[in-house]
C-alpha cells in the first residue's frame, strides 16, 4: 500500500496539523494497522489526532498494562503485529509488564508513547512525567528501544521496528517520541518496512537431519511457539515420518490436537519428557526447551535436531547434534522434500489402526493419567467446556491452576494461536485483556478467558473495556479464596499461610455493576453450559464458579 | 531494637524479615510468589505484618502513601519479573516524589541473569529497567551484602534525599540456610550547613523587602521550625503540592499551595529575597535581581532551576534552628508587601475556590463531625479534583495531610494511597478523593480496603471519563474522542466489594456521607456526579 499525503490530508486543519502525529498515524496504516490499544493523555495527542480520519480505531483501555496484554493477544490471532500508544511517563511504564511479556513470549507487540519535551533529559527537573530514563528501562524488556529525534525519524523507526517484529524472532519494539517532535510540522513521506531475507538452511545441515530421520525408529517432533509460521510443514513431516509431536505451550494446537500423531502439551509431566528422552532422532522446532515449559525436567536425547530462527536458541538448555539456522517453514520444506514419498522411515513403522498407533493412543491416556494427578481439579470444567464450546473457540489463560493444570492439558485444540498464554514471563491479569485483544482481532470467534480468581483481579478494570467496545467475551472465573498455587508451596515449606487467603468480591455482582452479564455456576458442567449460551450475547459474561 | 542478641539459624530471604524489623519495619505490603516466599517465612517468625493488595501497582502506592502519611520508609515485596515489573511506575513515581520506598524482590539464579533461558519468570533484564527510576537497584549473593543493602537503604533515607530503592536476591539463594547475629540498623544522621552560610541567610533577611518562602516536600518534617521562622520574621509561606500544609494553611501568613505553574503566583516573580526550603522551584519565574537561599539535603537541587545565591545544605530542622537563633531583634516583613503577597494568593484561589470550595468544605465538616479534633488526611491522583480542587480548595493545616501524585501525574494512586495512609495512622481520618478515571486504574484495591475493613471514605468525582484530555483536544483542535468513559454502576460495584455506598448530590449529602463512611467498619464509595455538582448548592 502506498500513501499519498497529500490525499490523507483531507481537511486543511489536518494538512495545518501534518505533523509527527501524523508521520505515526500514517506509517501505521502503511503497514496495515487498523486498531490500537491504548490511553490517550496530555502528551499523545497529536498521533490521536490523526487515528480517526486514517481509519485506525482506538481501544482505550482503564490501564495501560490492559493495553498491552490486549495488543499481544491481537497479534497472535491477527497474524500481525499488537500497536500500544501511550503517554508519556507512568503510562509507559504501566505497559513495561506487557513489553515484558511480549519479549519473554516471542510476540510482535509494538508500544509508541509520547516523551518529555527534547533535551529535558536526565536534568531531573521535575517537568510533567519526568522520567530518568524511560529508553534504558524500556531496552530492558523488548528487542529495541529507540527515540525519534524528528518527524522523518517517526516514520524511519516504525519502518524498522516492523522489520524486525516480522523477521526474525518476534519480540517487541519501543519508540519514544518527544511531545515536541509529535507537534513539529512534517514534509516527508511515510517510510515502508523493507523485505529482509530470512536464513536459508544451510544443506549440509539439511541433508544430515534428512538422513538422521530416515534411519530413525523412534522419531519424535516438539513443536514450540517459532513453529506456528509452519505448521502445514510439521504435519506433513509427522505424517511422513509417523512422528508424534508433542508441542509446548506457546505451541499449542500447531497440530491439531486430536490428530493421531498428536501429543498435546503435556511437555511438562516426566512421562512426556521421559518418552522425548528415549527418541533417536528428535526434532525441535521454535522452542527454547525452557524451564518454564520443562518444570525442572531436561530433554536429555542425543540425536536432536533444532530448527530456529534465533541462532541464540539453536543449543539452548539442550545441546543439538544438528542445527538449523533458518525459518521454520523453510527447514521443514527442504527436510520434507529430501524425505520424499517413499520414506524408509514411514514404511519401517506401522500406519494407522496398528499396533503403533494403538501404543501411542494408550501413551496419550496415560499423559492424561499424569496429568489428572495434580490437576484432577480442573478436568471437568475443561473437558466440559470443549465439549460445548465451538470447535475453534480461542481460549486465554493465566497463571493460575486451571491454566497451567487444566487447560494445557484438558482442552485439545484444533489449531495454533487458540490458546492464548505465557507460560515462561507467568504473569498475572493476562487472560482478560488478551481475550479482548483475540476478539477486536476476530470478532466472529467465540473467545473465553478461564482464569482463576487472584489473577481476574490484576485486570478486572478491562471487563469495562470489554462492555464499553461491546465485546461478547466469556470470562470463567474458578474462585478457590486466593492464590493456591502460592498456599501450596507455602505448605510445602513449612510457612504457615501469609498473604494468600483472599477476600474474594461478589464476582458476579461485579460483572454486573461493570455492564456485563454476571453469573454464578454451581458445577463445571453449569459453567460449560452458560459459556455456552453466553457466547450468542451482545457483550461481555463472567462466570463465577467456586471449587 | 532487638533486645536480646542472639544468634538465629534462618534462610536468607527469612533474614532479610529480620534486617527489616531491625529497621523498625512494622507493616510490609505485597504478593506472594513462587520465588518470594522464604521472605514471608521471615515475616511471619518477626511479626512484620503483611497486607495484601491485588495487583503490585496496589502495594508500591500503599507503601508510598504510607511513607507519606508517616514519614516512615515504605516496604513492599513483590515476586520476580512480572511481580517486580509491575511495581515499576510505583517506584518511578516515589522517585520523583522523593518518597523513602524499599523494593525487595527475588532475582534471576546466581549466573542467569540475561541469558534468555526461558526460567519461570524471566524477562530480558529485570533490574536495569528498575535502576533507571530507583536511587539504587541491588543485586546481593550474600548474608553480609543483604544486611549492608538493607541497612545502607535505610541509613541513606535518615540522612539524605529519601528516594526509592531495590534489593534483589537470586531466587535460587532465597532459601540458602545462614546463621548468626542478626546485624543492628545503621544509624546517622544529615550534615548541617556550615554557620557562615546560616549568617548570610540572616544577613539577606535583613536586608530585604519583599522575602518570600517557597516551602516544598523537603520542608514537611519542619514544619514547627518554619511556623517559629515565620513567626520571628512575617515572611509570607507559600508551598509546593508536596509541601501543602508545612505551613498550616489557616495562619495569617499563608499564601496557600502553587497550583501546577507556579507562573500563577505573581508574588515569586516580585520577591526580592526567596528561601527556597526543600524545593526543585521548577518553572518560578525567579527575576534576575531576586536573591534566593536556597535549603536543600540533595546538593544536586541546589542549584537546579535557579541559582542559589546562598546555598543552604543539610538537614533542614537543624539549619532552621541554627537560623533560630540569630533571629531575634530582625526586623519583620513589610506589613504592605504581606499583604500583596496574601492578596494575590486570594485571586489564585477564587477560580479554583468557585468550583471546588464548597466541595472540600463539606468533606472537612463530615469528618470533623465523626472525628472532632482529628485532622483529615486526603489523598489525591491525577484528576481534576486533586491538582484544581483539593490542591487549592481543602485548607490543611499540617503536613503529610494532602498525598498525592505530584510531577509525575500517574493515575491509580489516591485509592491505594489511602490504604497504605489508613494502616500508617490509626485514628487519623483518611479520605481518598479522585476521578472516576483514575479510580479505574486501581479498583481492585476496593477488595484490599473491604478485606483490611477500612473506615474509608473514597469520593468519586465523576465527569463521564478523562476530562483533563478531553478539554487538552479541543483546545488541540481535534474532536474528542477516546475520551468518554463507560463507567461502572458505582452502587452494585461497591456492594459486590461489600462496600457501602452514597451518592452525593449536594454539599449536606456529602457531609453526611463522609460522616458516616468514616465511622463504618468498611469502605464506602461516595459519587458526586459532574451533573449534580453544576447546581446552586455546590457555589
Ligand atoms: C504479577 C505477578 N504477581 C505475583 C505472581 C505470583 N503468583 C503466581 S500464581 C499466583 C496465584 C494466582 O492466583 P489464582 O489466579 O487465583 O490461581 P490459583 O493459584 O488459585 O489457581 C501468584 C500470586 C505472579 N505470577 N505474577
Ligand atoms: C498512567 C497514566 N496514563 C495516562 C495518563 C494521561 N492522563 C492524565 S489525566 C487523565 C484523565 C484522568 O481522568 P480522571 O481521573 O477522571 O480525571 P479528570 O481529568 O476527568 O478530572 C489521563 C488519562 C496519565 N497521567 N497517567
Ligand atoms: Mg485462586
Amino acid at each position: 500500500m502506498t500513501i499519498d499525503a497529500a490525499v490523507l490530508a483531507t481537511t486543511p486543519s489536518d494538512i495545518e496539523h501534518r505533523n509527527g502525529g501524523a508521520a505515526v498515524a500514517e506509517t501505521l496504516l502503511a503497514h496495515d494497522v487498523d486498531v490500537i490499544f491504548g490511553i490517550p493523555g496530555t502528551h499523545n495527542l497529536e498521533i490521536y489526532r490523526h487515528l480517526v480520519r486514517l481509519g485506525i480505531k482506538p481501544v482505550t483501555t482503564r490501564h495501560e498494562q490492559g493495553a498491552g496484554y490486549a495488543a499481544d493477544g491481537y497479534s497472535q490471532v491477527a497474524g500481525k503485529p499488537g500497536v500500544v500508544i501511550t503517554t508519556s511517563g507512568p503510562a509507559v511504564l504501566n505497559a513495561m509488564v506487557a513489553a515484558g511479556t511480549a519479549y519473554a513470549e516471542s510476540r510482535p507487540v509494538l508500544i509508541i508513547s509520547s516523551g518529555l519535551p527534547s533535551g529535558t533529559d536526565y536534568l531531573d527537573g521535575g517537568e510533567l512525567h519526568d522520567t530518568k530514563d524511560t529508553l534504558a528501562a524500556m531496552a530492558s524488556m523488548t528487542q529495541w528501544s529507540v527515540r525519534a529525534r524528528t518527524p522523518q525519524e517517526v516514520t524511519e523507526s516504525i519502518a524498522r521496528a516492523f522489520e524486525l517484529m516480522l523477521n526474525g524472532r518476534p519480540r517487541p519494539v519501543f519508540i519514544e517520541i518527544p511531545c515536541d517532535v509529535l507537534a513539529e510540522a512534517w514534509e516527508g513521506d511515510v517510510v515502508h518496512a523493507g523485505e529482509l531475507s530470512t536464513p536459508k538452511p544451510e544443506q549440509t545441515a539439511v541433508k544430515q537431519a534428512a538422513e538422521l530421520l530416515r534411519h530413525a525408529s523412534r522419531p519424535m517432533i516438539i513443536a514450540g511457539g517459532g513453529s506456528r509460521g509452519a505448521d502445514g510443514q510439521l504435519r506433513q513431516l509427522a505424517e511422513r515420518l509417523q512422528a508424534p509431536v508433542m508441542t509446548t505451550c506457546n505451541g499449542k494446537g500447531v497440530l491439531p490436537e486430536v490428530h493421531p500423531l498428536s501429543l498435546g502439551a503435556h511437555i511438562r509431566l516426566p512421562g512426556a519428557q521421559a518418552r522425548l528422552n528415549q527418541s533417536d532422532a528428535l526434532v525441535v522446532v521454535g522452542s527454547e526447551l525452557s524451564d518454564s515449559d520443562l518444570w525442572e525436567g531436561k530433554i536429555t536425547a542425543t540425536n536432536v535436531i533444532r530448527i530456529d530462527i534465533a541462532a541464540s536458541q539453536l543449543h539452548l538448555n539442550a545441546p543439538a547434534l544438528v542445527a538449523i539456522h533458518a525459518d521454520a517453514a523453510e527447514a521443514l520444506d527442504q527436510i520434507n522434500s529430501l524425505l520424499g514419498d517413499d520414506s524408509d522411515a514411514a514404511d519401517a513403522r506401522d500406519k494407522p489402526g496398528t499396533k503403533a498407533q494403538a501404543d501411542l493412543d494408550e501413551f496419550r491416556k496415560s499423559l492424561i493419567e499424569e496429568a489428572r494427578v495434580d490437576g484432577e481439579a480442573w478436568f471437568e470444567l475443561n473437558t466440559q467446556l470443549r465439549k460445548v464450546l465451538p470447535e475453534n473457540s480461542i481460549i486465554t489463560g493465566d497463571s493460575s491452576q486451571v491454566t497451567y493444570m487444566g487447560t494445557v492439558h484438558f482442552f485439545p485444540v484444533p489449531t495454533k494461536n487458540s490458546f492464548l498464554y505465557m507460560p515462561r514471563v507467568a504473569t498475572l491479569g493476562y487472560a482478560v485483556p488478551a481475550a479482548l485483544g483475540a476478539k477486536v482481532a476476530k470478532p466472529e470467534a467465540a473467545v473465553v478467558a478461564l482464569l482463576g480468581d487472584g489473577a481476574f483481579m490484576f485486570s478486572v478494570q478491562e471487563l469495562v473495556t470489554a462492555v464499553e467496545q461491546q465485546l461478547a467475551l466469556v470470562v470463567i472465573v474458578v474462585n478457590n479464596g486466593g492464590y493456591r498455587e502460592i498456599r501450596d508451596q507455602q505448605a510445602a515449606r513449612g510457612i504457615p499461610p501469609v498473604g494468600v487467603d483472599l477476600h474474594v468480591p461478589d464476582l458476579a455482582a461485579l460483572a454486573t455493576a461493570i455492564g456485563a452479564v454476571g453469573e454464578t455456576a454451581t458445577d463445571a458442567t453449569d459453567a460449560a453450559e452458560r459459556a455456552r449460551v453466553a457466547l450468542s450475547r451482545s457483550g461481555p459474561t463472567v462466570i463465577s464458579l467456586d471449587v | 531494637m532487638s533486645e536480646q542478641v542472639k544468634s538465629e539459624s534462618t534462610s536468607l530471604g527469612a533474614y532479610a524479615a529480620a534486617c527489616l524489623r531491625e529497621n523498625g519495619v512494622e507493616v510490609v505490603f505485597g504478593i506472594p510468589g513462587t520465588h518470594n516466599i522464604e521472605i514471608y517465612r521471615g515475616l511471619t517468625r518477626h511479626e512484620i505484618r503483611h497486607v495484601l493488595t491485588r495487583h503490585e501497582q496496589g502495594a508500591v502506592y500503599a507503601a508510598d502513601g504510607y511513607a507519606r502519611a508517616s514519614g516512615r520508609p515504605g516496604v513492599v515485596i513483590a515476586t520476580s519479573g512480572p511481580g517486580v515489573t509491575n511495581c515499576i511506575t510505583g517506584i518511578a513515581n516515589a522517585y520523583a516524589d522523593s518518597v523513602p520506598m524499599l523494593v525487595l524482590s527475588p532475582g534471576a539464579p546466581v549466573g542467569q541473569e540475561r541469558r534468555d533461558l526461558g526460567f519461570l519468570h524471566e524477562v530480558k533484564d529485570q533490574r536495569s529497567g528498575i535502576a533507571q527510576f530507583a536511587a539504587a537497584s541491588i543485586r546481593v549473593e550474600s548474608r553480609g551484602a543483604l544486611e549492608q543493602a538493607i541497612n545502607g537503604a535505610f541509613l541513606s533515607w535518615r540522612t539524605g534525599r529519601c528516594r526509592p530503592v531495590h534489593i534483589e536476591i537470586p531466587s535460587d539463594l532465597m532459601g540458602s540456610p545462614t546463621k548468626g547475629v542478626v546485624a543492628p540498623a545503621w544509624l546517622g544522621s544529615a550534615p548541617v550547613a556550615p554557620e557562615g552560610q546560616i549568617g548570610a541567610v540572616l544577613a539577606a533577611i535583613q536586608n530585604a523587602r519583599r522575602p518570600l518562602i517557597v516551602a516544598g516536600g523537603g520542608c514537611v518534617e519542619s514544619a514547627a521550625e518554619l511556623r517559629r521562622l515565620v513567626e520571628a520574621t512575617g515572611i509570607p509561606v507559600v508551598t509546593t503540592m508536596a509541601g501543602k500544609g508545612s505551613l498550616s494553611e489557616s495562619h495569617p501568613l499563608s499564601c496557600g499551595a502553587l497550583a501546577g505553574s507556579s507562573t500563577e503566583f505573581p508574588p515569586i516573580a516580585s520577591a526580592d529575597l526567596i528561601l527556597a526550603l526543600g524545593t526543585e522551584l521548577k518553572s518560578a519565574p525567579i527575576g534576575h535581581e531576586t536573591i534566593v537561599a536556597r535549603f536543600d539535603l540533595d546538593p544536586t537541587q541546589l542549584n537546579k532551576h535557579h541559582r542559589a545565591a546562598i546555598p543552604v545544605l543539610g538537614e533542614l530542622s537543624s539549619n532552621l534552628r541554627s537560623l533560630l537563633t540569630t533571629l531575634p531583634g530582625t526586623r519583620r516583613a513589610d506589613p504592605d508587601w504581606q499583604k500583596r503577597a496574601l492578596d494575590s494568593a486570594q485571586d489564585c484561589r477564587r477560580s479554583a475556590e468557585d468550583k471546588w470550595a464548597v466541595f472540600h468544605e463539606a468533606i472537612a465538616l463530615g469528618a470533623k463531625n465523626s472525628a472532632p479534633g482529628k485532622e483529615l488526611i486526603i489523598t489525591g491522583d491525577s484528576s481534576q479534583v486533586s491538582y484544581q480542587g483539593t490542591l487549592q480548595a481543602a485548607v490543611i493545616e499540617s503536613p503529610r495531610r494532602f498525598l498525592t501524585t505530584d510531577g509525575y501525574a500517574t493515575l491509580g494512586y489516591a485509592v491505594p494511597a489511602a490504604i497504605g495512609a489508613s494502616l500508617a495512622s490509626k485514628g487519623i481520618p483518611v479520605v481518598a478523593v479522585l476521578g472516576d478515571g483514575a479510580f479505574m486504574f486501581s479498583v481492585q484495591e476496593l477488595a484490599t480496603a473491604s478485606e483490611l475493613g477500612l473506615p474509608l471514605p473514597i469520593v468519586i468525582y465523576d465527569n463521564g471519563g478523562y476530562a483533563e484530555i478531553e478539554q487538552n483536544m479541543e483546545e488541540a483542535g481535534i474532536a474528542p474522542f477516546a475520551i468518554k468513559l463507560n463507567r461502572p454502576d458505582y452502587f452494585a460495584l461497591a456492594s459486590a466489594f461489600h462496600c457501602e455506598y452514597y451518592s452525593a448530590a449536594t454539599p449536606t449529602e456529602l457531609e453526611a456521607a463522609i460522616g458516616d463512611a468514616l465511622t463504618d467498619v468498611r469502605p464506602s464509595l461516595i459519587v458526586v456526579c459532574e451533573a449534580d455538582h453544576q447546581n446552586t448548592s455546590w457555589r
